[in-house]
């Protein structure tokens, strides 16, 4: 049975009842994001149209003292999008449009809720394309991108999400509403933008976006090499890099999930090898034969088997069809996967690889690789069936183990994917309590009340700790 | 997956079922292809939301309630998602088990209960309820029926209908015996063509061009008497003794056909005929395809139809997410000479026909017309093609409501014009008995 609350009487009195979404059953949905390990129920989900109406909601929120969130297309992977502590989810989607695409100053102003590809969709004929590509992102929002600073396999060229926002208008957690940054980069006073992209939802509520839009490539190519062995994949990516040449993209793929991809998607991807690289190069036509000899000699000296281009823009577009949405496939041949976002430095490569796999094997368990090679981004997988309690146990063990080793090789703990409530317990590995007091002092400043987005990043509030093990989760996510 | 309560799922949902569930790893990829999502935001109505529900009541942890109902209702089975999705999930299936467990515990309303037990199977009733429409559209009734005090007289759901019909012609194109067209030019094959419910009533000229065309590419074409309603809407309405009771009706009408293939050129029954189990049991499904398949792959010579009119594809849901038939209706397009294809925004996304979903979820259904409409004007195209029946319809509508100048043609019926140029095509295929 639905009670409607005071808070829910209020919202519903600020936007109509069609756009507040109270009805338990309803809200089940709105329970967990990608990773479907972590679930938490949400008491209200509320749709906004409009910056001003956002500002209301968080107001409203703050009187009735409750938590809230924005949630994008809840693809996140570190159940960032969840109300952990209930509350209020602010979803995005209704607030969706494109408000301007400026090609003179190459910029484009967005609402949070316009999914990443549809940008480059409405860009790409006429020259431009917004450049972060998470593998993700023919279904994420660029507003959940912006909180998260995603990166996918071109970040590799162009940089991550925050080095392609140049300003937003914000909710701040009081219902203030600010604008920062602009259509130019600027350097004078603080760097909110900075502040802001990747905080998680923690800070305030993005609701408009000022993008930079970057030119298409006069040419590119892309190459497929296939290796023998993942140590000689991982030191092509070392050498490769060594050589000063920067690939658009650099994406290494482990038999595993090759067999997973070809058995289900038909990308094109060689079997019976370990290891494929995918790599991709952009820039002038001129330029672009010479680099990509140079990339095939050193695959070859490192021992590949076979190095080849894709010859035209379907094939192309196949294979990195295969790179990102093998993870899908993956979840055709395990039970569950979990996914952890460890990052090693480059040279570290081959050492963290061997390392995965062994962990997996000591805690009976296979481990699979889908690596941004070219950030040292690995992704391990770890294969497991989540209605066996101890293969669940040891996949969470194997994940703490090679993220601590992560750590050890001088990395970090997440790439991409952010820290959420996922990571919780982890944070202590990387950050000591200095560092982990002044977050909390900047968090503080801008949201003293702390009822946006709790129990996330930091191992604060009420229900923090390791995200509860169900048994019914059908797999973390990933990339 | 632990199960202490029975749920009102449990009936449908065996264990091939709830393996097909527990493929969704709940990536969201599936989002941004809901045509549903897209419109209202709302999770609940997102392939990946409808899954989480059917799971959340699988496992006993919620009711069968009207909230789930609702949500369920407002999917168009229209298989956009499946495109999606990098998993495989085949959420079709699943929306008609589902569909099944709610069809046994909750009634329909009366409309759609005396359309899909009493009329579309039934070709009596069909004609009955298509000859008073026609009467009721020479007399002009149709437009009176809009405004009082007729309109407080018919009911909003029939209104509705009456007004989205196309021109209903003088009769059907099936006859209560069977018809044999002989192939004109070098024989290739044989086929049967399957001549379906509403396709047969409203749209005879359809398979009149497709008969032509066939039978001038080289088959003999067979019209067997007594094929009843595919079933595909009955299958999505969750109502299964009906759709197994279509089927085999079907079956042993189709079974006796010794053609190479059974054509169609609905989009919708082909789907249906393509994937329900008993018909693939039959081993009826192998032979089936659509029309474009079997055309795309012979080389024609159409004739130009006049250079100027830009023409539009829109795909039908259940060719292209049903099927995986994209390439081939628009291989056919190209080879009509200096043919002024234009590309469509959002081709892909269903026009909200969704077989009887115009009425019983008008609202949503409304919408999605306008988004398409607003493309199809985007386009500036002044000819639209589909596959579909349901879909011509609901474009057709879509025309009319708006008052422009589009026509809205079956592939088969603007490919059949192209050809009609030359003096030697035939006006009637070869009847033999
Ligand atoms: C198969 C798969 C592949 C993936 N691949 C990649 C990859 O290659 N690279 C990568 O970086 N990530 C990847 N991800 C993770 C995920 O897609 C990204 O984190 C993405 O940025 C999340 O966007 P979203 O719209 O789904 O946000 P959500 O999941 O809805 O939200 C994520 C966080 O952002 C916050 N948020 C959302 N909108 C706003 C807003 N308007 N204002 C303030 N805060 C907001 C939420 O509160 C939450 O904390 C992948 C996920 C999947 C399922
Ligand atoms: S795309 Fe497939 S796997 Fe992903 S959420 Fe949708 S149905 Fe589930
Ligand atoms: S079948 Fe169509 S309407 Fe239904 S969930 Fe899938 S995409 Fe949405």
């Amino acid at each position: 049975m639905e009670v409607k609350t005071a808070l829910i009487r209020d919202l519903e009195s600020l936007l109509g009842k069609e756009r507040v979404i109270s009805h338990p059953t309803e809200l089940l949905v709105y329970e967990c994001d990608g990773l479907t390990l972590s679930r938490h129920g949400a008491d209200a989900v509320v749709l906004p149209e409009s910056t001003e109406e956002v500002s209301r909601i968080v107001k409203c929120c703050q009187g009735h003292q409750v938590p809230f969130l924005a949630r994008g297309s809840g693809t996140g992977l570190s159940g960032g999008a969840v109300a952990a502590e209930g509350g209020v989810i602010v979803q995005m989607s209704r607030m969706a449009t494109i408000i301007e695409i400026d090609y003179d100053d190459e910029v484009a102003v967005v609402q949070p809720g316009v999914i990443n590809l549809h940008l480059s969709e409405a860009t790409r004929p006429d020259g431009y394309h917004y450049a972060p590509d998470p593998s993700s992102q023919k279904a994420c929002t660029i507003g959940g991108n912006v909180a998260e600073n995603a990166g996918g396999p071109h970040t590799l060229k162009y940089g991550v999400t925050a080095n392609h926002i140049l300003g937003m208008t914000v909710v701040m957690p009081d219902g203030e509403i600010i604008n920062m940054g602009g259509r130019h980069e600027s350097i004078l006073g603080y760097d909110l933008v900075g502040l802001f992209v990747g905080s998680e939802g923690t800070l305030g509520i993005v609701t408009e976006i000022i993008v930079k839009l970057t030119r298409n490539p006069e040419s590119s190519k892309t190459f497929l090499a296939s290796f023998n062995t993942v140590e000689a994949a991982s030191n092509s990516v070392s050498s490769i890099i060594a050589a000063g040449i920067i690939p658009a993209a650099l994406e290494l793929i482990d038999a595993l999930v090759i067999q997973a991809v070809e058995s289900h998607l038909k990308a094109g991807f060689p079997q019976d090898v370990a290891a494929i690289l995918l790599i991709e190069i952009e820039g002038l036509n001129a330029t672009l034969s010479a680099q990509a000899g140079e990339i095939r000699n050193i695959c070859h000296t490192h021992g590949a088997t076979d190095f080849k281009e894709a010859k035209s823009e379907p094939e192309r577009a196949q294979l990195w069809r295969g790179r990102k949405e093998a993870i899908g496939a993956l979840g055709k041949v395990t039970p569950a996967f979990y996914t952890n976002d460890g990052v090693v430095p480059r040279s570290k490569l081959p050492e963290i690889l061997e390392f995965d796999i062994e962990t997996g094997k000591r805690n009976g368990l296979q481990v699979a690789h889908l690596c941004h090679a070219g950030d040292g981004n690995i992704h391990p997988i770890i294969l497991y069936d989540h209605e066996n309690e101890t293969e669940t146990k040891a996949a969470m063990k194997t994940s703490r183990e090679i993220l601590q080793r992560c750590i050890d090789l001088g990395g970090a703990l997440s790439g991409e994917h952010g820290i959420g409530t996922e990571k919780l317990t982890s944070f202590s590995f990387m950050f000591n309590k200095t560092d982990e007091a002044q977050m909390m002092a900047v968090r503080s400043a801008l949201s003293p009340s702390g009822k946006l987005n709790p129990s996330k990043i930091f191992p604060t509030g009420a229900k923090c700790g390791e995200s509860k093990i169900r048994k019914t989760v059908a797999g973390g996510g990933w990339l | 997956m632990s199960e202490t309560v029975t749920s009102p799922l449990s009936r449908t949902f065996h264990a091939e079922e709830k393996r097909l569930l527990q493929e969704c790893i709940h990536c969201g990829f599936c989002l941004p292809a809901c045509p549903t999502y897209m419109e209202n935001g709302k999770e609940m109505d997102s392939p990946r939301g409808r899954l989480h529900l059917m799971e959340s009541l699988l496992e006993g942890r919620m009711n069968l309630d009207s909230a789930f109902e609702e949500h369920m209702k407002l999917c168009l089975v229209c298989r956009a998602c499946e495109t999606a999705c990098p998993s495989g999930v085949q959420f079709g299936h699943l929306m008609e088990a589902t569909r099944q467990s709610i069809a046994e515990v909750k009634q329909k309303g009366r409309l759609e209960r005396f359309l899909l037990q009493t009329v579309l199977p039934s070709h009596r009733w069909l004609s009955f309820l298509f000859t008073i429409t026609r009467v009721i559209q020479i007399l002009r009734l149709d437009k009176l029926s809009t405004v009082p005090p007729l309109s407080l007289l018919v009911p909003k759901k029939l209104r509705q209908l009456q007004l989205s019909l196309p021109t209903v012609p003088p009769r059907r194109f099936g006859r209560s015996y069977d018809v044999h067209y002989r192939a004109i030019r070098k024989q290739r094959g044989t086929v049967t063509l399957f001549t379906g419910c509403v396709m047969d009533h409203l749209f005879p000229h359809v398979h009149t061009a497709t008969v032509r065309l066939l039978t001038w590419h080289g088959y003999d074409v067979t019209i067997p008497s007594d094929q009843a309603c595919c079933g595909a809407l009955h299958a999505h309405a969750g109502e299964k003794s009906m759709t197994s009771f279509l089927a085999d009706q079907n079956i042993s009408i189709l079974d006796n056909c010794n053609s190479d293939y059974i054509v169609i050129n609905s989009a919708g029954c082909g789907s249906h005929l393509k994937s329900y189990l008993t018909y693939i049991d039959s081993g009826i499904s192998s032979r089936v395809v659509d029309l474009s398949e079997l055309l795309a792959v012979i080389e024609m010579k159409p004739k130009a139809i006049g250079p100027t009119d830009p023409v539009a594809y829109d795909e039908p849901c259940h060719l292209l997410h049903g099927q995986g038939i994209s390439t081939q209706p628009k291989t056919i397009l190209e080879k009509i000479p200096e043919i002024n294809l234009v590309p469509l925004k959002g081709s892909d996304r269903c026009c909200g026909s969704a077989g009887s979903y115009s009425i019983t979820e008008t609202e949503m259904s409304l919408k999605l017309l306008d988004a398409k409409m607003d493309d199809i004007e985007a386009s500036g195209a002044a000819i639209v093609v589909t596959a579909n029946p349901g879909c011509q319809m609901q474009l057709n509508w879509g025309v009319k409501r708006r008052g422009i100048n589009v026509e809205v043609l079956h592939l088969a019926e603007l490919l059949d014009k192209c050809f009609r140029i030359d003096p030697s095509y035939p006006t009637d295929p070869l009847v033999l008995d």
